[in-house]
């Protein structure tokens, strides 16, 4: 399989692969289409994905499903309380025949982390997944172990105020790329859902339709696109904003400001532009703000809105090139 | 439960205030009144809209709106007719104009029921009261702000009693306490009455309760010792009761800073009185005392000291170097009197025998040297006080070169009003001697407004005197046939003097026919213009004399010293014209002297513009018209005709660049949403905005708002998404089809969609 490259911005088309990806997750979690684009940006954008939701909605089906389309090697990590975190790093072990100890690379090691339920493991145990998602490596008895370039974590966690959950620290969440919310299917859907499953009693996991280089020459191509300077002092007072608001305790950090553009990039990508425009900054702006701010206990629904109602975007004629001059 | 009542509306609050508001808004009458009789009129006006709108407000209480927007009418009224003044010919200075204004909103908003309303009310009393108190300094005036203050007091307490809390009060109705207020208001009247009054023993006991700066006693006319002692001080070991600093070894010679050198560092040296100034009044011998003095200042109790903080000054060249003018002048007057001669016989000018009659001076008061002249000379509205001052160099004569119109003068220290002497003809001089090189004399004078004065009649005499020669008459008579009579003639004389004649300092003196060489030659110096225009005007029948004295040159200003010297070369001669009040006024008729200028008023400057702007536009009338026209049709119309101009531009102008074409287009559909009320707002994209508001054509709109995009935020070397023709498709779409009209419909069709 290779990268279908576009001739011409004019018919900018991303590679057939993305298409075949996004059938994937659509057939895996019905009517959800905003939720897989966000996936696919994240995962384009080289992020790592939140899922928050109550039980039930299809947080591990989703997650599930693009652990598999997008091949690899896929480790299902089910976080519970006992957790700890030599059993995600892996841990060193004494070799009686060579009379030495030798690392055994824990389930951090791979393509795609399924990390279920989360923040059903203390955040001790939470806090040794930061060095991988943060810096792709694992630093353990002195040594280093790189991890590979498209490694890709999918958490999933349940509302804060269930039971049995701790708090993810906010060092953890900052290093996450979106956290989204699945939400209740449409009746529509949930019929057709009832309907496929009448006579399947073993569902197959979706064959692979992105092979990891693929994967890394799309993110490169995400990270090549042209980013506007308008567009950016744009993202930076939107920042800025989030950083000022009274109802906001934790604004956006210069990393979560990285990876809003970044998302940004993607989510042109995926609308067949090879050019952010303040719509897209717009578009990804909840699902990148709500994993990595805190809001006051009072504080409403609306602050991400009234920041977005209040920044101005870049002027429509462009000062830069100046139009009738 | 509890009922809460709503409070009753204070009505002995409300007449209070009502009168206080009164007594300020006649306050400002009187003020406006006194500056000028002629504003009789103005005033009886405003008082007769105020009592209309205050009857309209008894007459109908249930319509208050209507009375508060007469009172704002009459609000806006004087600026209106300040802003017509050109036209209609009527002129008040700003100040009188806001002053009325502020007085009837403070009229409008005593009659509002709000507290807010009166408590704004007041305050604007209280300014007016003091605006009024600034502009008419006279008893009368202080008997107003008396009684405005008696009312505003009392109004004030019955406010602070009404906002009192309940909890405060023994009873809730309890009633307000008459006996105590006026108990307060019966102490304060002693306590004013003892201290205007002068009771010593109530004003010391008064004054003992006010800061001091040491000494035996402030109110001690004989006290000493600290500072702003009374000006009969003595020294503190002549008086046993004393506590200040005296001249003795032990407080002299002591190592601890005394008063004086805490006063000396903080506000510099102390003041030396001018020697020149204190000693001219005094005989020989005690000058000679005087100057023997052991000491200085430094050890004298009775020195000033000035308060102010001031920095070290380089000396001046004025100081520092000898005389080389007659004297030097500082302040606003070009034209420095010394002489004024009223006969005119044989072509000589003489003084005639009652000019020299002495007029009597008074000293303004004892605690300075000001000394006034007897007479007040008139004021017009629009004159103005100046300063003036006068330091004598090698000038050796009694007069002193003064302005006209002298209100105050002094000379240093001198207190002796038989020093001075003031005849009628209104020149300054010492009444025994010269007056000494060095001599600084300060004065204060009035300067005429030239257009107060232009507006003033001037006197006339039943028959001009036969002493003036024929050919001057003749000549007068046929410069002004066709002037209307009054001032017009004065211009004309003058006109004509500096228009036709020429000056000539060293022209031939051709005595006797003299003034026919000057007619002649048309040439000659100064006295022989003003001995012209001076006998010119009489023959019209005006009074007119000439006038000699010194003209202050200002290309000769010191900045050094700050003062213009004035050398015998600035001798010069100019003539006054008598005014129906009895004042005279300078008049120039030599060329190249020109009588001072003074700062324009706002009224000055808002007069002078519109009459350029109406003699502009009478000029240019044909210009005009075309351009009203022509602004009228644009301000009717000027959507259609600016969206014309920009799409004509557009089209001319489009082809050669992609991304230029559809930032114009773009912010061509920006500007045709903002004309049709559909602005974008600032946090949405304009592809987000306008897809709505397009016209319904799916491909068009979105391939432009594309383009649009591709131009904003692509890469400067991104190639064109739209080919050439499909541009040239998009541009007309934009152009034709995204008119004003088409966003309303749109957006119309949107809002109904959505709804």
């Amino acid at each position: 399989m290779s990268l279908a490259e576009p001739t011409a911005p004019a018919t900018f088309v991303p590679a057939a692969s993305i298409n075949a990806l996004r059938s994937v997750l659509q057939q895996a979690i019905l009517g959800k289409n905003e939720v897989i684009e966000l996936t696919l940006a994240c995962l384009l954008s080289r992020s790592h994905l939140l899922i928050e939701d109550l039980p039930g909605l299809g947080k591990t089906t989703l997650a599930k499903a693009l652990a598999h389309a997008i091949g690899g090697r896929f480790v299902r990590l089910q976080c519970t309380p006992d957790l700890t975190p030599s059993d995600i790093t892996g841990f060193s072990l004494f070799n009686q025949k060579t009379r030495e100890f030798e690392f055994q690379p824990g389930p951090v090691f791979s393509d795609v982390l399924l990390a279920d339920e989360i923040n059903r493991t203390p955040p001790r145990t939470q806090s040794a997944l930061l060095e991988a998602m943060g810096e792709r490596q694992v630093s353990a008895d002195g040594r280093r172990h790189v991890l590979p370039e498209t490694f890709f974590v999918i958490a999933t966690q349940n509302p804060h105020d269930q039971h049995g959950t701790y708090p993810l620290p906010e060092a953890q969440l900052d290093r996450f790329g979106v956290k989204l919310n699945i939400g209740y299917a449409a009746p529509q859907h949930e019929l057709e859902m009832l309907q496929a499953a009448v006579g399947d009693a073993t569902p197959t996991p979706p064959r692979a339709t992105l092979d990891l280089p693929l994967l890394a020459a799309l993110q490169r191509r995400v990270a090549n696109l042209h980013v506007n300077s308008a567009v950016q002092r744009y993202l930076i007072e939107l920042a800025h904003a989030t950083r000022t608001h009274p109802q906001i305790t934790l604004g956006l950090s210069p990393r979560g400001l990285l990876t809003w553009q970044r998302m940004a990039q993607a989510w042109a990508y995926l609308h067949l532009r090879d050019f952010v425009t303040p719509d897209d900054v717009q578009d990804t702006a909840e699902p990148v703000l709500s994993v990595r701010i805190a809001q006051r206990a009072e504080a409403g629904q609306n602050v991400l809105r009234e920041i977005l109602e209040t920044v101005p975007v870049p002027p429509a004629g462009n000062i830069k090139h100046g139009a009738f001059q | 439960m509890a009922t809460c009542s709503q409070p009753r509306p204070d009505f002995t609050a409300r007449l209070l205030l009502i009168l206080v508001v009164a007594t300020s808004a006649v306050a400002a009458d009187y003020a406006a009144i006194s500056q000028d009789h002629s504003k009789w009129l103005l005033s009886i006006a405003n008082a007769s809209a105020l009592s209309a709108c205050l009857a309209v407000h008894l007459l109908f209480p249930k319509r208050p709106r209507l009375s508060q927007l007469l009172l704002l009418l009459c609000m806006v009224s004087p600026f209106i007719v300040q802003l017509l003044s050109p036209f209609i010919g009527l002129r008040h200075p700003w100040e009188l104009v806001l002053l009325t204004a502020v007085r009837n909103l403070a009229i409008w908003f005593a009659l509002g029921k709000p507290i807010a309303h009166q408590r704004a009310s007041a305050l604007l009393a209280i300014c007016v009261l003091i605006f009024a108190s600034c502009i008419e300094t006279t008893h009368t005036m202080a008997m107003f702000v008396a009684f405005a203050a008696l009312g505003a007091g009392l109004w004030l307490l019955r406010q602070y009693w009404a906002a009192l809390p309940p909890m405060l009060r023994r009873a809730s109705s309890a009633k307000y306490p008459y006996l105590r207020v006026i108990a307060l208001y019966v102490l304060i009247a002693i306590i004013i009455a003892c201290v205007f009054l002068q009771q010593p023993a109530a004003s010391h006991a008064l004054a003992g309760f006010f800061p001091s700066s040491g000494g035996s006693f402030d109110a001690d006319p004989n006290a000493t010792g600290g500072l702003n002692d009374a000006g009969g001080s003595v020294l503190d070991s002549q008086t046993p009761s004393g506590t200040g600093f005296s001249k003795n070894a032990s407080s002299m010679d002591s190592n601890k800073p005394c008063l004086y050198d805490i006063f000396t560092e903080s506000y510099g040296k102390p003041i030396r009185p001018d020697d020149n100034g204190k000693t001219i009044s005094l005989n020989q011998s005690a000058t000679n005392l005087k100057r023997q003095k052991a000491g200085g200042d430094a050890l004298d109790m009775a020195r000033e000291f000035d308060i102010r903080r001031t920095l070290s000054t380089p000396p001046s060249r004025f100081r520092n170097q000898r005389a080389s003018a007659l004297f030097y002048y500082r302040g606003p007057s070009r034209h420095l009197r010394t002489g004024v001669y009223d006969v005119f016989a044989e072509n000589i000018w003489t003084r005639s025998p009652g000019a020299a009659a002495y007029r009597p001076i008074l000293r303004i008061d004892d605690r300075s040297t000001w000394m006034a002249p007897g007479f007040a000379p008139p004021m017009h509205p629009l004159s103005r006080l100046y300063s003036h001052e006068i330091s004598t160099g090698l000038l050796d004569s009694a007069e002193i070169p003064s302005p006209a119109a002298i209100t105050r003068f002094r000379i240093g220290l001198v207190g002796d009003p038989t020093f001075f002497a003031l005849p009628a003809d209104h020149v300054l001089r010492l009444a025994k001697r010269t007056v000494p090189g060095g001599t600084v004399t300060e004065l204060t004078s009035i300067l005429d407004d030239a257009t107060a004065v232009g507006a003033t009649p001037l006197a006339t005499a039943a028959s001009a005197p036969e002493s003036i020669p024929p050919r001057i008459t003749e000549l007068a008579h046929r410069w002004t046939s066709t002037a209307p009579p009054g001032w017009p003639q004065v211009h004309a004389v003058l006109t004509h003097l500096q228009e036709e004649f020429s000056l000539d300092r060293h022209a031939p003196i051709a005595t006797p026919a003299v003034l026919d060489d000057f007619l002649d030659r048309k040439a000659g110096p100064d006295y022989l213009f003003a001995s012209t225009a001076a006998l010119s005007l009489r023959s019209l029948g005006f009074h007119a004399h000439l006038v000699t004295g010194f003209y202050v040159d200002e290309s000769q200003y010191d900045y050094l010293s700050r003062r213009t010297p004035v050398r015998a070369a600035d001798v010069h001669t100019w003539l006054e014209v008598q005014l129906a009040d009895g004042s005279w006024t300078e008049l120039e008729p030599t060329p190249g002297y020109c009588l001072p200028g003074q700062p324009l008023t706002w009224s000055d400057r808002w007069h002078n513009a519109s009459q350029f702007v109406l003699a502009t536009l009478r000029a240019h009338a044909a210009m005009t018209f075309t351009g009203i026209a022509m602004l009228a049709l644009i301000w009717r119309c000027w959507p259609p005709i600016l969206d014309a101009a920009l799409s004509t531009f557009l089209w001319t102008r489009s082809g050669g660049n992609s991304r230029r074409d559809a930032q114009r287009l773009l912010a061509l559909i920006e500007w045709r949403a903002r004309i049709a009320g559909l602005s974008r707002p600032a946090a949405i994209s304009a592809a987000r905005w306008y897809a709505r508001l397009l016209p319904d054509s799916p491909n068009h709109s979105s391939e432009l708002l594309t383009w649009c995009e591709w131009a904003q935020f692509s890469a400067p070397d991104a190639p064109s998404p739209v080919p050439r023709h499909t541009a040239i498709a998009l541009r007309t779409f934009a152009i034709r089809r995204c008119t004003r009209a088409q966003l309303r419909d749109a957006h119309r069709f949107y809002q109904g969609n959505t709804a």
